[in-house]
C-alpha cells in the first residue's frame, strides 16, 4: 500500500516536475537554466545563468542590504519569495557565489565539510527563496496527508462540524479575494485527532482541531484573525522554508537538500531518467524528513504572520486589533499555558494597536534594533529550538 | 515450486479468515445498542425469548443486542459501525442480528466512559502545541478520568444545577477547574472549584463559558491527585445549530424530541452527555 501510494507520488511528481500548471515550466527551472530568457511573474529582471555571465549579471547586494533582506518581514512589505535561486546567489556573492553553490550541490560535500560561508550562503538561500514550486508542494502535501493520515482514514465530519466548516470555508473566501496573487491552494481540514490548535501545514493546507472549529462559530471576526494569521504562513510559504532550513541544518537533511539543488539545476532540460530517478528516490525521502520532523514555526515567523494577517484585515475593512481581542476571548490561551514560540499577548496586542493606528514603523525598528536582522534561517531554528527545550 | 510449501499458507489465511469471521461474529453476538421506538407508535421487542415494551422518548440500552427481534412498530436501532453513527429503523420479525451481520457492530458499539477515554487518548497530542497560540493539551488526562465519569471531548454549556455520578460512588474530595482557553479577559472565571461528596460532583455549571476549553484536577480531601483531564464547552451558536439538527431529524425521522436530541448528541461525538442522560434515565 505505502510502496503503491510513493509509486503513485513519484509518477505524480514526474509529471509534475516535467509539466506543471499545466504546461508551464517552473520559475526555478526557467530561472537557472543557461541561455534561458524569461520574465518572472512579478515582473523581476530575466533571471540569469548559474554562474551568471557579467552582461546580465544583477546587481550585488551590500552586507546591509543582504542583513535587511533575511530580517523578518513584519510588515508584511516584502514580496513573496519566488525560486529565482540563481538570482539571488547572484546578488548575494556575484560569481564567486554562484560558483560556491555549484562546488556545493555536485561535490560530494559533506554536512560537516560546509564552511561558515557557506553556512550563511545557503541560510541567504533558504530565507529569500523557495525551492519548491507551489504545485509540486501542493501535490506532495495531498499524498503525504492522504499516506500518513488522519486524512486517509478519517471519516466525514460530524454534521455540527460541517455546519461550522461551511461558514469558516465563506470566511476564507472572502479573505481570498483581499490577497493578490496567492501563492497556493488553501485547503481547510478539519482534523478530528487532533487535541487542540489550528495550524498551516505543507501545501496550503490548513487544520483545525475540532475545540477550535466549535470556538471560531461564536469568535465572529476573531475567526477571520485566525484564518488570516493562517492563510499568511501559507502566503510566506513558512512551511517549506522551515523544512529548508531542517535540511541544511544536518548531515541527512543536507544530502536531500544538495539533491534537490542539483534538480533545480538542471533546469528546465528535462532528463527523463534523471528526472525518474529523482522521483522515485529523492521525492519518497524527502517525505520520510518530512515525515520525521515536526515543522514548528519561530517567533518571527509567527509576527510575519500577524503583520500580513492585519494588512489583509484590513482590505476586508475589519479592525485587527478588534478581531485580535475577538480572537484572544473566544479562543486565546490563557498566559500560563503559552508557548514560548509565540509573541506574548501583550506584545502582539501593541502591534495591533499600532496598525490600526496606521503606523508600522515603530514595532518593526524596534524588532530590528533587537538584532533580528542578524538572524539567518538556521539561527531562527537553533533559537526555536532553544525555547522549545523544557 | 513445491505445492507443499503453499499449503502452509493457505492454512494460515484460512484460519486467520475463519478466526476474523469468528471474531466479528463473536463480537456481534455480545455488542450492545440502544434502542427506540419510532414513528409514534407502540413498541415490543423480544430479547432473548423475553417480551420487553419499548417506550417512546429517549433510548434504552440493551446489552446483549443481537438477541433482539422486533415484535411490534417501528423500533431505531443505534450503534457504531466503522466509526459511523448507525440509526437504522427495525420493523416487525426483524432482527438486529441481521443487522450486525451486515454491518459489524465496532467494539465501541455504545458509549461509554471506557470507550471516550480510548478516543481521548488516541489524540495527537504531539501536534497541539502549533498554531497561532500553542498550549498544552491533554484530552486523555492522567488516572483514566473519562473512565472514572469525569468530563471528556466536548461537553453541553452545563446548568445552574449542574450534578454527575463518578463510577467511584463513595470518593470525598474536589474537583478544581482551570481554564485553558476561552474569555478569562472578559471577566470569566479561570479557576472554578467543585465539591465532591459520595462520588458526585454538583455546583453551579453556568460558571463555565461556552466554547471554553478547561482542565481540571480530582484531587482527595488531602489535596493528593488522582485524576486530571480536560474538556471543551460547546460554543454558543454551535448549541443553537444542535438544536435545530435535534428538531429537524425528529420531524424528518418520526422520532421524539428526546431521542432526536439523543441522536445529535451521538452523531456528533458528545459522548459524555449522551452517557449522562442514557445512564440517568
Amino acid at each position: 500500500m505505502r510502496h503503491a501510494l510513493l509509486s503513485g507520488l513519484a509518477c505524480t511528481l514526474l509529471l509534475a516536475f516535467t509539466n506543471p500548471a499545466g504546461g508551464q515550466v517552473p520559475d526555478v527551472f526557467k530561472s537557472i537554466l543557461p541561455g534561458l530568457k524569461h520574465t518572472p511573474a512579478g515582473g523581476t529582471p530575466p533571471a540569469t545563468t548559474l554562474p551568471p555571465d557579467a552582461a546580465s549579471a544583477p546587481r550585488q547586494k551590500s552586507d546591509q542590504e543582504i542583513r535587511s533582506e533575511i530580517a523578518p518581514d513584519i510588515t508584511c512589505t516584502k514580496p513573496r519569495e519566488r525560486f529565482n535561486v540563481a538570482e539571488k546567489v547572484a546578488e548575494y556573492g556575484g560569481t564567486a557565489a554562484s560558483l560556491r553553490l555549484q562546488r556545493l550541490v555536485s561535490t560530494d560535500m559533506q554536512f560537516s565539510d560546509l564552511s561558515e560561508e557557506d553556512r550563511r550562503l545557503l541560510n541567504y538561500l533558504a530565507t529569500t527563496t523557495v525551492w519548491v514550486p507551489a504545485e509540486i508542494e501542493a501535490k506532495v502535501a495531498a499524498v503525504y496527508d492522504t499516506a500518513t493520515g488522519p486524512f486517509g482514514s478519517r471519516p466525514s465530519p460530524a454534521p455540527l462540524q460541517r455546519e461550522a466548516l461551511a461558514s469558516i470555508e465563506e470566511k476564507l473566501a472572502r479573505l481570498r479575494l483581499a490577497v493578490a496573487e496567492y501563492p497556493a491552494e488553501i485547503r481547510l481540514v478539519l482534523n478530528p485527532k487532533l487535541a487542540d490548535g489550528a495550524f498551516a501545514r505543507l501545501g496550503g493546507i490548513i487544520q483545525l482541531s475540532t475545540r477550535f472549529l466549535n470556538g471560531l462559530a461564536d469568535a465572529e471576526q476573531g475567526a477571520d484573525f485566525l484564518l488570516a494569521h493562517e492563510v499568511s504562513h501559507v502566503y510566506k510559504r513558512h512551511a517549506i522554508k522551515q523544512i529548508q532550513f531542517l535540511l541544511i541544518s544536518s548531515s541527512e537533511g543536507w544530502s536531500l537538500a544538495k539533491k534537490l539543488l542539483q534538480r533545480a539545476s538542471r533546469g528546465t532540460q528535462v532528463d527523463l531518467m534523471g528526472d525518474g530517478v529523482f522521483a522515485l528516490t529523492t521525492v519518497p525521502k524527502i517525505i520520510e524528513f518530512v515525515r520525521s520532523v515536526q515543522i514548528k514555526f519561530g517567533r518571527e515567523q509567527e509576527l510575519e504572520a500577524d503583520a500580513c494577517s492585519t494588512v489583509w484585515l484590513k482590505a476586508l475593512q475589519i479592525d485587527p486589533y478588534k478581531a485580535w481581542e475577538q480572537y484572544h476571548a473566544t479562543l486565546g490561551a490563557n498566559d500560563t499555558a503559552y508557548s514560548l514560540e509565540h509573541p506574548t499577548y501583550e506584545e502582539r496586542l501593541s502591534r495591533f494597536k499600532e496598525k490600526v493606528a496606521g503606523s508600522n514603523s515603530g514595532p518593526a525598528q524596534k524588532a530590528t534594533d533587537k538584532g533580528s536582522v542578524k538572524k539567518g534561517g538556521g539561527q531562527l531554528i537553533d533559537d526555536a529550538r532553544q525555547k522549545r527545550k523544557p | 515450486m513445491n505445492p507443499f510449501c503453499k499449503a502452509p499458507n493457505l492454512l494460515v489465511r484460512a484460519l486467520t479468515v475463519a478466526a476474523m469471521l469468528f471474531g466479528s461474529a463473536a463480537a456481534a453476538a455480545q455488542a450492545g445498542c440502544e434502542v427506540s421506538c419510532a414513528k409514534r407508535e407502540a413498541c415490543e421487542v423480544d430479547v432473548d425469548k423475553e417480551h420487553k415494551p419499548i417506550t417512546q422518548g429517549g433510548y434504552e440500552r440493551i446489552q446483549n443486542c443481537a438477541l433482539v427481534t422486533v415484535k411490534t412498530g417501528a423500533v431505531q436501532v443505534r450503534y457504531r459501525h466503522k466509526g459511523m453513527h448507525m440509526t437504522p429503523i427495525l420493523v416487525a420479525n426483524e432482527r438486529v442480528q441481521d443487522l450486525f451481520l451486515k454491518f459489524p457492530p465496532d467494539a465501541c458499539a455504545v458509549s461509554s466512559g471506557a470507550c471516550l477515554q480510548e478516543r481521548m487518548n488516541q489524540m495527537n497530542v504531539a501536534h497541539a502545541g502549533h498554531g497561532i497560540d500553542s498550549a498544552k493539551a491533554s484530552p486523555g488526562g492522567t488516572g483514566q478520568p473519562c473512565a472514572r465519569g469525569l468530563p471528556c471531548g466536548m461537553i453541553l454549556p452545563p446548568g445552574a444545577d449542574w450534578h454527575f455520578p463518578l463510577a467511584e460512588r463513595a470518593f470525598e474530595g474536589r474537583l478544581e477547574l482551570t481554564m485553558l482557553r476561552g474569555g478569562a479577559r472578559q471577566g470569566g472565571s479561570t479557576q472554578i472549584t467543585f465539591p465532591v461528596r459520595d462520588g458526585e460532583i454538583r455546583g453551579d455549571g453556568t460558571q463555565l463559558q461556552p466554547s471554553a476549553v478547561y482542565g481540571y484536577r480530582l484531587v482527595q480531601p488531602d489535596g493528593s491527585l488522582v485524576a486530571s483531564g480536560e474538556f471543551a464547552v460547546l460554543g454558543t451558536t454551535a448549541m443553537t445549530t444542535l438544536k435545530r439538527l435535534a428538531e429537524q431529524n425528529s420531524e424528518k425521522q418520526g422520532l421524539s424530541l428526546e431521542a432526536a436530541w439523543l441522536d445529535a448528541l451521538s452523531a456528533n461525538d458528545m459522548d459524555w452527555d449522551l452517557n449522562r442522560l442514557i445512564a440517568g434515565k
